[in-house]
């Protein structure tokens, strides 16, 4: 037994991994050309931002970040909505279905009746379903490593493997929540569901405390958009705390999901 | 109780009033079985009488409400674990990876036991005639079935468990699989099969228990099973005989009469009937084939009808 349920998991989904691994960096690689297109129309772009809002600013930019500087731009493009958004939906769609789909296909009969213990068969499971948003963000990152400097895009590179690392556990926070709700139901949809939903939730949460002030306090402790340190990330970078809670999440779920899932009963 | 714990050194399978509700329903009623080592097992009851309540409660998927099962000594819930290394298990309804040919499939199965030899693996495979280059996805029912059959028996394992394991194999590869089960058997292993397919249990089962409404209602060997059936005698008379004279007689449940026939329903010994009808001209007499099924059903009536 050498993590054969975790290779099999990533095996099984090659296919969808290379293809949001290749979808990702496509987008990521036109943000990355467009720049120097943006930054030359400095001057308008700069006022136009200026005429918004400052909570649409600190919303959509992050708060005091300069739009056309390498940080403050790619920190936008990438981080507000496409990498988070690109992670949410993997994490979420595998987490939901790692386990219950085995359940729900009936092939849980075959693979419960081999001697693996169920928290390892649900540790495993869930480490294939989470690993490849670890990928995607390794590739986006290579990516920008590669093409940002021919391209005027220099940003610190440490910085942007802790954004996207904390972005990736975000995503791992969400899908982790899918995995419980589904392997302590059984029910792929359910997990995935109410894991979405609360994500979208969560996010317009997020964006409703940068408009209203008086929601700020609140928004920014509950929503973990904020704890990722939103499109400002790659300027004013990951809060620790954030990155703590982001870490802890995912811990807290997977150790809940044994629990359920050993004291389960498995009918059919 | 007393003979039960004298005998569990030697007993593979021991049931011990297991119970399981889901709900308000009763699924399984305090069912007390003890399988010896190296019998094969005929787990008889129709659809939903607790077959596979049972089978999941051995191998860890459900947990008993009440009561225990041990496998092999080990506890079904506490050492799930130990229990499943050393069994073999095909499900009733059998489900297997569309997308991996069926020799991924054992290559998975088998690297989560702990490697099985690939020798095994090829000779069963000829054995059930299975190509195992075929993507699980593209097989039909009986072939999917014959790989479930040689993913239950490719560890060479103590306990077999298989839930109607020939229902969708056509006769010739159901006589393999019975050769490949009684092959187990002769190695050790014990044999506990669910069916409802009496003929099937009466010719390859050592023992067979019937379960009805989560309750087992009998447990016998195969044949004295057979021989607690009725038997259905139609003596044709050449002279018109009373009824009366063998609705009397000892075993006769029932003598229904058209023109010179009797049709007696009797249990038991035959001799009285026999000896009854020597006293009359007798031109034919047939006897009925005395099967599992009726005896099934018999069952069956019976406890319905104690039941209301």
């Amino acid at each position: 037994m050498h993590a054969d349920v975790l290779r099999r998991e990533l095996l099984d989904h090659r296919r969808s991994l290379i293809g949001c691994t290749v979808g990702g960096v496509l987008l990521a690689l036109m943000y990355v050309l467009f720049y120097p297109t943006i930054r030359s129309g400095g001057a308008g772009i700069e006022a136009l931002l200026k005429s918004m809002p400052k909570g649409f600013q600190s919303a959509f930019i992050g708060g005091g970040v300069d739009y056309l500087s390498p940080a403050g731009y790619l920190g936008t493009e990438l981080f507000s909505i496409l990498v988070p958004g690109l992670l949410l939906v993997m994490g979420v769609l595998a987490g939901g279905r790692a386990l219950a789909g085995e359940e729900q296909d009936g092939t849980i009969d075959l693979l419960l009746s081999t001697p693996i213990r169920r928290g390892r068969l649900a540790a495993e499971k869930a480490g294939g379903a989470m690993l490849p948003l670890y990928v995607v963000a390794a590739a986006l990152w290579a990516l920008v490593a590669l093409a940002g400097p021919s391209q005027g895009l220099d940003v610190s590179l440490g910085g942007l493997a802790v954004a996207l690392l904390a972005v990736a556990l975000l995503g791992t926070g969400f899908g982790m929540l899918a995995f419980l709700i589904s392997s302590a139901t059984g029910s792929v949809g359910l997990g995935a569901g109410i894991a979405g939903a609360l994500a979208v939730a969560m996010y317009a949460l997020n964006i409703i405390g940068a408009l209203v002030p008086a929601l700020t306090g609140i928004a920014n402790a509950v929503s973990p958009f904020h704890w990722d340190g939103g499109s400002g990330v790659l300027a004013n970078g990951v809060p620790w705390s954030g990155l703590g809670l982001l870490l802890a999440c995912p811990i807290v779920l997977l150790s809940l999901s044994l629990l359920a899932y050993e004291r389960r009963d498995l009918t059919t | 109780m007393a003979t039960a714990a004298a005998t569990r050194g030697s007993a593979a399978i021991v049931l011990e009033g297991l119970t399981k509700d889901y709900g308000a329903k009763r699924a399984l009623d305090g069912v007390d079985l003890e399988l010896r080592s190296g019998e094969i097992f005929g787990y008889l009851g129709s659809n939903g009488a607790g077959k596979t309540t049972t089978i999941r409660c051995l191998l860890g998927l459900i947990r008993p409400s009440a009561g225990r099962a041990t496998v092999l000594g080990l506890d079904c819930r506490d050492d799930s674990v130990e229990v499943r290394r050393r069994t073999g298990y095909l499900p009733g309804d059998l489900r297997l990876y569309p997308r991996l040919s069926a020799r991924q499939l054992l290559d998975y199965l088998g690297g989560l036991r702990g490697g099985v030899s690939s020798r095994r693996v090829d000779e069963l495979a000829q054995r059930m005639e299975c190509d195992l280059s075929q993507r699980c996805g593209a097989m039909s029912h009986g072939q999917r079935q014959k790989v479930g059959v040689i993913q239950a028996l490719m560890h060479d394992p103590d306990v077999l468990i298989l839930d109607e394991p020939t229902a969708t194999l056509d006769p010739l590869m159901q006589r393999n699989v019975h050769d490949l089960i009684r092959e187990a058997r002769a190695r050790g292993a014990t044999i506990f099969v669910s069916s409802h397919d009496l003929p099937e249990v009466a010719r390859l089962c050592d023992r067979a228990g019937i379960l009805r409404r989560g309750r087992l209602v009998a447990v016998q060997d195969v044949n004295d099973l057979a021989q607690r059936g009725q038997h259905v005698l139609a003596i044709e008379f050449l002279e018109p005989v009373d009824p009366a004279v063998f609705s009397t007689l000892p075993g006769v449940s029932q003598v229904t009469a058209s023109d010179r026939t009797l049709t007696i329903t009797a249990s038991g010994d035959l001799d009285a009937v026999v000896k009854a009808a020597a006293r009359y001209r007798v031109h034919a007499l047939r006897s009925a084939e005395v099967d599992l099924d009726e005896v099934f059903h018999d069952y069956y009536r019976t406890e319905s009808g104690d039941a209301r």
